[in-house]
């Protein structure tokens, strides 16, 4: 992977006039990261934390561990890359409840490693938030402890439940709408978290064409078997949109220490590569975009087809970018 | 919109310590005051493999019950959001689990020409196929199994149940039963061959093939037809009207006594034109003694701008299907009003009279006008 200081993402161009005809008419959007952390500074930036697999490691898969130390490390450098001097601070503050989403589709194989996220939990305690306040989950605590994170609800460590472990299935009361979605979201954001911190694996996806950021956010809400139809588009970046997702969304995460480049989103073993980079972005449509870019290099390099042949671009890309929650072309990446 | 009932009732405990997240930015006391559930685990889930299904290489499965024939990835669901793909294999996650099961009066499915006044055993699991924005079950329909309160009811309690409360019909009802069709099919199969009579309220939304192969051990099979438009299929209930006309059909070749709902909503369903059209052809494909019930709209679920349909409204579509040579229309959720009631259409005698879900007089004899003597079509004992 080269280092590269701007992005050009041809592959959306296309997609472009339609979409923002789509959007023409609404209020630009933006995620609450881009509102409270002065917005030109973060809009299309994203930060790849690189060399984490150590010389001579072979890893196929989430059970090669790294060390924690150094994922700990590289998390905090590419961060302070990305907001500057102290970033934990930037991003929360100690009376904040932090929602950290993680990805247990594909998990125990290929879902966020639990160094990394337990790396991003320090990274939130060193900002003075309370063990307590710091919640690791996912839709169900079936995937999450599939993805290494046993059920804890007790005090005194950071907390780790699925939705289901709330009392009468964990989800609002309140309908909550954007576009074409209409969902209740699940509770851990809706009464509990100040803050969303999300945390997705780089893949290949059989129907969204790529599950990065975004595309995880489907676990925040009740029905994401609704919207798996047309590519997922518009309703990855409609569910992105929603209130209670944008407002409290500040960082997105992507694991790619491992990438898979088809076959997703369950573990395909085959289409595994040592990508080794760890994507961070406030901008969450310009993580995206990144991924999206380095699914194709790997498919190019593979002799796959591009998913635009394969026919499922994620045309919600552009989708979310028309709406403002971010930026889609032009990005800047930084590799620390 | 809020979730109702047992469960708005189960959701709301913890709201008090929510709504200081919202407004507070997160000012909860170091306890936090999380209300959590029991483990459930897949105690929730009643897994079995799935009928009607095909294998894809790169363990994907395209699902064959209904007509949106989802494509559907390991680990994924359809959706339906009650069958999963795991491992290549499809499940169905709702076999013997119900969230709703108790004894309606069969006019509340509404059947009306099905033995009038029996009670139905009436059962549902969590799921659709459909996603209508007026769904007046949406709190089961629109929901994962795993997120709404269920019960263990295996077939075989299901026909103790029905023994024990001596009802004589199982109705498949309240979310859309061809999502939990496996459930079903075993029910259907093991009661009606004790002499229980089985019958579906549904979308219509089902392959030819599993429909086909369901039908034998059915008494009747009521089909709402949303509207008769495309249009309003995809913009109200995210699906295509083409397929249910073909249910329709199939039924009619298969001689399986059907009854038709068509729920009228103001201002999106209720223009005479696409009526008169869905009348015809109902006349044209299905002959004039289907059984057409016209209901009121109260408002629901994500459509709650729009007022009670008015009853003038309603009374001028049933004219339409008389004109357009239907014989039996009735007005739903009127209670009280005349076209509630059979009436002969030879001679018009009043042949059931009704009000709500109440038989308050059953003239017919053996099927037949008391008067004129001709044969009522319907399923009356």
């Amino acid at each position: 992977m080269q280092r590269r200081d701007f992005l050009r993402l041809g592959l959306g161009a296309a997609l472009l006039p339609g979409v923002a005809a789509q959007a023409r008419g609404q209020t630009p959007l933006a995620p609450s990261a881009i509102e409270g952390l002065a917005a030109e500074r973060l809009l299309g930036r994203v930060v790849a934390v690189a060399d984490l697999i150590p010389a001579g490691a072979t890893l196929v898969s989430n059970r090669d561990a790294l060390p924690e130390e150094r994922m700990r490390e590289r998390l905090n450098a590419g961060l302070a890359a990305l907001l500057g001097p102290d970033p934990w601070r930037q991003l929360v503050n100690r009376k904040d409840t932090v929602a950290i989403k993680v990805n247990g589709l594909g998990a125990p194989l290929l879902s966020p490693r639990p160094e990394l996220v337990r790396a991003i939990a320090a990274g939130v305690r060193s900002a003075g938030v309370p063990a307590e306040r710091v919640i690791v989950w996912d839709r169900s605590t079936r995937e999450l402890e599939r993805s290494g994170f046993p059920l804890q609800t007790g005090s005194g460590a950071e907390r780790a439940y699925g939705t289901d472990a709330l009392r009468g299935g964990g989800y609002a009361a309140e309908l909550e709408s954007f576009g074409e979605v209409g969902s209740f979201v699940t509770r851990i954001l809706t009464d509990y978290a100040s803050v969303l911190i999300n945390v997705g694996v780089l893949k290949d996806h059989d129907l969204a064409g790529v599950s990065a950021g975004m595309k995880n956010l489907y676990g925040t809400i009740h029905n994401p078997n609704r919207y798996h139809d047309h590519g997922c588009n518009p309703y990855v970046a409609h569910v992105a949109a929603l209130p209670s997702v944008r407002r409290r969304l500040k960082l997105t995460v992507i694991d790619a220490v491992l990438g898979q480049a088809q076959g997703g989103p369950a573990y395909v073993a085959s289409w595994i590569w040592p990508c080794d980079r760890i994507l961070l972005a406030c901008d969450p449509v310009a993580g995206d975009a990144v991924a999206w870019d380095w699914i194709e290099q790997r498919r190019a390099a593979a002799g796959l087809p591009t998913l635009a042949e394969a026919q499922r671009a994620p045309a919600w890309i552009a989708t979310a970018a028309a709406l403002g929650l971010g930026r889609d072309r032009g990005i800047r990446i930084e590799e620390v | 919109m809020k979730r109702r009932g047992f469960l708005g009732a189960l959701g709301g405990c913890a709201l008090g310590g929510g709504l200081a997240a919202r407004y507070l930015g997160g000012a909860l006391s170091a306890q936090d005051a999380i209300d959590f559930a029991p483990p459930q685990g897949e105690k929730q889930i009643g897994l079995a493999p799935a009928l009607h299904y095909e294998k894809q290489p790169g363990l994907k499965v395209v699902c064959k019950l209904c007509p949106r024939e989802c494509r559907v990835a390991d680990a994924e669901r359809g959706y339906c959001g009650v069958r999963e793909n795991r491992g290549g294999d499809y499940y169905t996650l709702v076999y013997g689990r119900t969230c709703s099961i108790h004894v309606d009066p069969i006019e509340k499915k509404p059947f009306f020409h099905v033995l009038p006044g029996a009670a139905a055993l009436s059962l549902a699991t969590a799921g659709c196929n459909m996603e209508c924005r007026f769904c007046q079950n949406w709190e089961i329909s629109q929901f994962r199994p795993e997120q709404v309160p269920s019960v263990e009811a295996p077939p075989e309690g299901v026909l103790n149940a029905a023994r024990q409360n001596q009802v004589p019909v199982i109705a498949y009802t309240y979310n859309e039963p061809t999502v939990f069709y496996e459930y079903l099919l075993a029910i259907a199969r093991a009661t009606s061959a004790r002499g229980l009579r089985n019958v579906v309220i549904s979308n219509g939304y089902i392959q030819e093939r599993p429909l086909r192969e369901l039908a034998p051990f059915l008494t009747a099979y009521k089909v709402d037809l949303k509207a008769f438009t495309e249009r309003f299929y995809a913009e109200q209930c995210s699906a295509t009207l083409a397929p249910v006309l073909d249910t329709l059909r199939t039924l009619k070749s298969l001689g399986l006594w059907t009854e038709i709902v068509v729920l009228v909503i103001p201002t999106l369903n209720d223009d005479e034109d696409s009526n008169r059209a869905m009348f015809r052809w109902v006349m044209t494909n299905l002959g004039p003694d289907v059984p057409l019930h016209l209901g009121r709209f109260h408002s629901t679920y994500k459509i709650t701008n729009l007022p009670d349909t008015p009853v003038p409204t309603l009374e001028r579509l049933h004219a339409i299907a008389k004109e357009e040579g239907l014989n039996y229309v009735y007005l739903g959720n009127v209670p009280g009003h005349a076209a509630e009631s059979t009436y002969c259409p030879q001679c018009g005698t009043r042949v059931i009279e009704r009000y709500g879900f109440v038989v308050n007089v059953m003239r017919l004899k053996n099927g037949h006008c008391p008067t004129c003597n001709l044969a009522i079509p319907g399923v009356w004992a």
